[in-house]
C-alpha cells in the first residue's frame, strides 16, 4: 500500500517535471571528444533522465524536443508479470518440430478464453496449420480443417475486413479438393 | 531471482557462448562463426536454418525490455524458441537498470547469453535512449553491464554490440569502461551511428580498437561486410578479432559459413520446412527471405517479378511446386541440392 503511495506520487512529479519541459541531456552536451564533423553532432542522442530507480522510470525526448516520462513497474506489477509469465504462459513461446499437429487447433479456440477469432494473430496461428497440411500435401485434412474455419470466419461480424483470409481458405479448399 | 522460478539456464562447454568463442581455435580449427541480429528476420526458422551450415552462436532479434517485462501480447510477438535452440543470445534494447535485471530474469532460463543493442540508429530508439545512444552514455551502458554481472556473475553471459565513434579514442575508452564493468565479449561493428551500410566497413578503426584492448583479456567480434568465407578470413586476419558475425550476409546465403559462394537449394528447402513446422511467418516477412535467398541463388528475373507479386503463403506453395522440385522432409534427397532445380516448363 504504502509503495503504492510512493509510486503514485513519484508518477506525480515525473509528470510535473515533463511540464516543467526539463531538458533531456544529448551526447552533445559535455562533449569531451572533439569531432571532425561541423556543428554539434549527435544532438538528437538522448540520455535518459532516470526519475525513479526502482520502478525504471526515466525521462526522455520525443521527436519534437519536447519531453516525456515513461512510466516505471512497480515490484507488485513485475511479480504479477512474472506470476503471468512462468507459470501461465510457461515461458516463451515454445515451437519444437511436430508441435503443431499434437493438438486440435480448434479445440485451443474454444477452450482458452484468450483465444478470440476477432484477433488477428489468432486467425494467422488457425490458418498456419491449413499452410502446414497444404505445404505436407496432406490435402484431405487441410480441406477438413479449411472446412471447419471457413464455418467459423464466415460468421464473423467484420467479414470485409478478413475477406482476403477467407478468400485464402476458399483457395486451399478448392485445390485440395482437386488433389484428393 | 525469485528461487520459485525458473532459474538462469546452466551454462557447458556445449551452449556456453565465452567457452565457444575462446575455443573454437583449438577444436574446430578455425575462429568462431555468428549470425547477428536482425530486425524482423531473426526469427527462429532462420536461426535454425543458419545453424546447419557452420554457424556457432545465434542472435535473436532486438527485444524491447520495456516491453517485454510489462505486456504478454509483446512477449508473445517477440520470442518463440525450443530446445534445438541454442547456443542462443537474446539481444535487447534498453534504457535503464531496472528494466535490464527484470528482463535478464525472465529470458535468462530460455537462452545462453543476453547482448544488448548499442548500435541500432533507428531515430525513434536513438531518442529514448536505446540501441546506438547507448555508446554515447558510457556511465549507463556500464552500470546496466555492471549490475547484471554483479547479480549473476558468471551464470548469465553478457555481451554488448557496439558501433564506433567519430574518434576512435572515445569507442577505446568506452569499452575499457565496458570491461571494467565485467561484460564478457564485446562485438564491432565497423561503423558509426551515421554511416550507411552502402559505405564500406571501416576494418582500420576495429583493427585499432582490438589492438588497444588487447590486455583486457575480453574477445571482440568483428562485425561488418562479411558476405563470404574469404571476407571472413580477411577481417580476421586485418583486424585480429576473436570471430566474425555476419548479419545481411546471411540474410541472403545462410549458408555462409558452410563455405558457399551463393545460397544452396537446400538451405531454401531447410528454410521452408522449419517456417512451416514452427507455426508459419506473416506473409510479407516470408516473402522476403525467399528474395533474398533466390537472388543470391541468380534466379531468372521474370521468375523474380513473379515471386513479389504473390499475394498470400498458399499460392507461394504452389509457385514453388509449379516451377521447381521442392522436397519436404523425409523425401530422398532433402535439403542436399545446390542449384535451383527449375521444372522443364520453368527453365532460363
Amino acid at each position: 500500500m504504502l509503495r503504492n503511495q510512493v509510486y503514485k506520487q513519484t508518477s506525480m512529479i515525473a509528470r510535473d517535471f515533463a511540464k516543467l519541459q526539463i531538458s533531456v541531456p544529448t551526447a552533445a552536451d559535455g562533449e569531451k571528444y572533439s569531432s571532425t564533423a561541423s556543428g554539434r553532432p549527435n544532438q538528437s542522442v538522448t540520455k535518459p533522465v532516470s526519475l525513479d530507480s526502482s520502478t525504471g522510470e526515466v525521462l526522455v525526448r520525443k521527436s519534437t524536443g519536447k519531453t516525456k516520462v515513461r512510466k516505471g513497474q512497480t515490484a507488485e506489477e513485475f511479480e504479477r508479470q512474472c506470476a503471468q509469465f512462468f507459470d501461465v504462459e510457461r515461458g516463451p513461446v515454445w515451437t519444437p518440430v511436430g508441435w503443431m499437429t499434437t493438438r486440435d487447433p480448434l479445440l485451443t479456440l474454444d477452450t482458452d478464453p484468450s483465444s478470440d477469432l476477432k484477433i488477428k494473430q489468432v486467425r494467422q496461428k488457425l490458418a498456419s496449420h491449413c499452410h502446414l497440411l497444404y505445404y505436407r500435401k496432406q490435402y484431405a485434412d487441410c480441406a477438413r480443417l479449411c472446412e471447419r474455419l471457413l464455418s467459423r470466419f464466415e460468421a464473423l461480424d467484420n467479414r470485409k475486413k478478413i475477406q482476403r483470409e477467407i478468400d485464402e481458405l476458399h483457395y486451399m479448399l478448392e485445390r485440395c479438393r482437386a488433389a484428393k | 531471482m525469485s528461487s520459485k522460478y525458473p532459474q538462469a539456464r546452466i551454462l557447458t562447454k556445449k551452449n556456453d557462448p565465452l567457452h565457444i568463442i575462446k575455443t573454437r581455435k583449438a577444436t574446430h580449427q578455425r575462429a568462431v562463426t555468428i549470425a547477428g541480429p536482425m530486425v524482423r528476420y531473426s526469427k527462429l526458422p532462420f536461426r535454425q536454418v543458419c545453424r546447419h551450415y557452420n554457424v556457432d552462436i545465434v542472435y535473436t532479434p532486438m527485444i524491447l525490455a520495456r516491453e517485454y517485462v510489462r505486456n504478454c501480447h509483446a512477449r508473445m510477438a517477440d520470442f518463440s524458441s525450443n530446445e534445438s535452440d541454442s547456443p542462443l543470445i537474446v539481444q535487447v534494447g534498453v534504457n535503464n537498470v531496472t528494466d535490464l535485471l527484470r528482463f535478464v530474469e525472465m529470458v535468462s532460463p530460455y537462452c545462453d547469453g543476453i547482448g544488448i543493442n548499442c548500435g541500432c540508429p533507428i531515430k525513434e530508439q536513438v531518442r529514448e535512449g536505446i540501441g546506438s545512444a547507448l555508446i554515447y552514455n558510457p556511465e549507463l551502458l556500464s552500470s546496466m553491464v555492471s549490475a547484471v554481472k554483479t547479480k549473476y556473475g558468471d551464470k548469465v553471459r553478457l555481451e554488448t554490440k557496439i558501433r564506433i565513434h567519430d574518434n576512435w579514442d572515445q569507442t577505446v575508452d568506452l569499452c575499457n569502461q565496458l570491461c571494467d564493468a565485467g561484460v564478457d565479449w564485446i562485438t564491432i561493428h565497423g561503423r558509426t551511428r551515421t554511416t550507411r551500410s552502402s559505405e564500406p566497413v571501416n576494418l582500420d578503426a576495429i583493427k585499432f580498437i582490438t589492438q588497444k584492448i588487447k590486455s583486457r583479456n575480453v574477445p571482440v567480434i568483428a562485425n561488418g561486410d562479411c558476405f563470404d568465407m574469404s571476407d571472413f578470413q580477411k577481417i580476421l586476419d586485418y583486424t585480429g578479432a576473436d570471430g566474425v558475425m555476419a548479419v545481411r550476409g546471411l540474410l541472403d546465403n545462410p549458408a555462409l559459413f558452410g563455405g558457399f559462394k551463393a545460397c544452396p537449394w537446400g538451405a531454401l528447402e531447410l528454410f521452408w520446412h522449419y517456417t512451416m513446422e514452427f507455426g508459419g511467418l506473416p506473409h510479407q516477412l516470408l516473402l522476403h527471405h525467399l528474395h533474398c535467398m533466390l537472388g543470391s541463388m541468380g534466379l531468372e528475373k521474370s521468375l523474380h517479378n513473379e515471386l513479389m507479386n504473390i499475394k498470400d503463403t498458399s499460392h507461394l506453395i504452389d509457385w514453388f511446386d509449379y516451377n521447381f522440385v521442392l522436397k519436404r522432409f523425409g523425401e530422398q534427397g532433402f535439403a542436399e541440392a545446390t542449384d535451383i532445380p527449375y521444372k522443364s516448363h520453368s527453365k532460363p
